[in-house]
């Protein structure tokens, strides 16, 4: 676990170049809000951007030959692989942190209501959407190299997208959604488990094809 | 008795096309090795093997007694690594390095670093990806010194290079095993670098290692052989290696324990450079 902090660590210092992007993105989330968007709305549109910018790092890795850092240096393969999960989870925190730093700021700033409820929603389904896309990129990416798997990676996003809007077009699952909606906590709690349980599994494929490599 | 820092024992890798076929070297602690061979030969899937970058088929890889596999981490703290190409973010800047290298090493010594990149002149604040050739290659050294590595594995780090900063860096390398417990695998085709600063040559070609050991051994097992066409007999011509034949008369590569057959020949003494370019071609097998 030490050695995949060090990883993680070492990504952060990897995309440092990468600041100008993040604080677009910090601006595209800021310009939501003044649209007056709900919670959820601006936590899903976070998650989404950072899971936009997964394969940033990826890119980078691979036009800078960072393989072989990753071989030089004393860790793992596994180590590397953790290490990256564990970067994009801190990337999604902070920007989820940012997000709702400027809600609860346009709630002080036009006197509206803060509802713990919403946030604790808006972090559940922000949370599956970001694990299911990132959850299917990354295991792509390290089988493949950025080059390889970058058509392959927009699967992920069309699969979410598709997940998102089938339920409008067909009634019979849109009573679903509904009947779910109604029970908030319940939905909370399930989108939390099945992210954590979508960035398991996918961190359990990457491990196996990042090994496959060698 | 000599520690032993390196120890190949047998080590195999199989590609689509290619086969890395039982290889096995020693490197004693304190000298320099060279690891040669034409393009292709091995050199590099050797030394991925020696860093757990890829998987062995076969044989057993020993660093400082540890196997590599096994004891990954520990033996990867021991080891300063070059590449003929750079591995740094090209946006760092030369203190951005130090601070994202040194983060996994435990004996990382900023003193050193700082001493290092004033010996080589490194600015701090530029940028990798501006570095020439050469700085780029002190910096990946600079690094490899700053965690006190006690193996220096690198790869064709003189490819590219002008004649002075390639003097310039194989005194470096002199410079860096005179302690006695510090060593270097070297992998290179720049035959010259070699002569001047090796202690130890293993030689791969085509997958098969055909010598390993000291440098006076190598040039030793092998003579050049020179002569008139009518020197040659068909049952000569066998045994010679890289056999070039004109009108004027033949070239070609032997074992010294073979030389006394050729004694209306003219005998010289082969460079590595004829050594590599006759086995490559063909004939000698061992």
């Amino acid at each position: 676990m030490r050695a995949s902090m060090k990883v993680a660590k070492l990504d952060f210092f990897t995309m440092k170049s990468q600041l100008f992007s993040y604080l677009s993105l910090a601006a595209a989330v800021l310009m939501f809000g003044f649209m007056g968007s709900s919670v959820t709305v601006l936590c899903i549109t976070g998650a989404w951007f950072v899971a936009l910018q997964a394969s940033s790092i990826f890119a980078i890795q691979e036009k800078n030959n960072l393989d072989h850092l990753y071989g030089s240096v004393s860790v793992g393969l596994n180590d590397i692989v953790l290490g990256r999960y564990i970067f994009m989870y801190v990337n999604y925190l902070i920007t989820f942190l940012a997000v709702i730093a400027l809600y609860f700021g346009f709630a002080f700033y036009r006197n509206a209501a803060i509802s713990i409820q919403d946030i604790m929603f808006g972090f559940s389904l922000s949370f599956l959407v970001f694990s299911a896309i990132t959850g299917i990129q990354m295991p792509l990416y390290f089988k493949m190299g950025y080059t390889k798997a970058k058509m392959w990676s927009l699967i992920s996003f069309v699969a979410v997208m598709a997940f998102v809007l089938i339920p409008s077009f067909v009634s019979a699952l849109s009573g679903i959604v509904k009947s779910l909606q109604s029970h908030t906590i319940i939905l909370t709690l399930g989108g939390i488990a099945a992210g954590s349980m979508i960035q398991f599994i996918s961190y359990r494929i990457a491990v196996v094809l990042y090994l496959k490599r060698k | 008795m000599t520690e032993k820092c390196l120890e190949l024992k047998g080590v195999s890798k199989n590609f689509q096309g290619f086969r890395l076929n039982h290889i096995s070297f020693t490197l004693p602690q304190g000298y320099i090795m060279g690891l040669v061979g034409s393009n292709g030969a091995g050199k590099t899937t050797t030394i991925r093997l020696i860093l757990n970058m890829l998987e062995k088929n076969e044989g057993e890889i020993l660093v400082f007694g540890k196997d590599n596999v096994l004891h990954e981490k520990a033996v990867k703290q021991e080891i300063g690594v070059v590449f003929d190409h750079m591995f740094y973010v090209d946006s760092w800047t030369v203190r951005d390095t130090e601070k994202a290298i040194s983060i996994f090493y435990d004996d990382w010594r900023h003193n050193t670093f700082d001493d290092m990149i004033r010996r080589f002149c490194l600015p701090q604040n530029k940028k990798v990806g501006d570095l020439s050739r050469g700085m780029q290659m002190k910096l990946m050294l600079a690094c490899a010194f700053s965690h006190n590595a006690k193996l220096l594995i690198l790869d064709e780090p003189t490819s590219g290079l002008d004649p002075v900063t390639r003097d310039e860096f194989l005194e470096i390398l002199q410079d860096y095993i005179k302690d006695g417990e510090r060593s270097v695998l070297f992998s290179t085709h720049i035959t010259s670098d070699l002569e001047q600063v090796a202690d130890y040559i293993t030689f791969i070609n085509q997958g098969n290692m055909i010598f390993t050991g000291s440098m006076e051994d190598l040039i030793n097992s092998y003579r050049l052989v020179k002569g008139r066409p009518q020197d040659l007999t068909p049952e000569l011509e066998k045994n010679i290696a890289g056999l070039r034949k004109t009108n004027m008369g033949f070239e070609g590569l032997i074992t010294a324990n073979e030389a006394a057959q050729y004694g209306h020949c003219i005998l010289d003494t082969a460079t590595i450079d004829d050594i590599i370019i006759c086995m490559s071609k063909g004939g000698i097998k061992k």
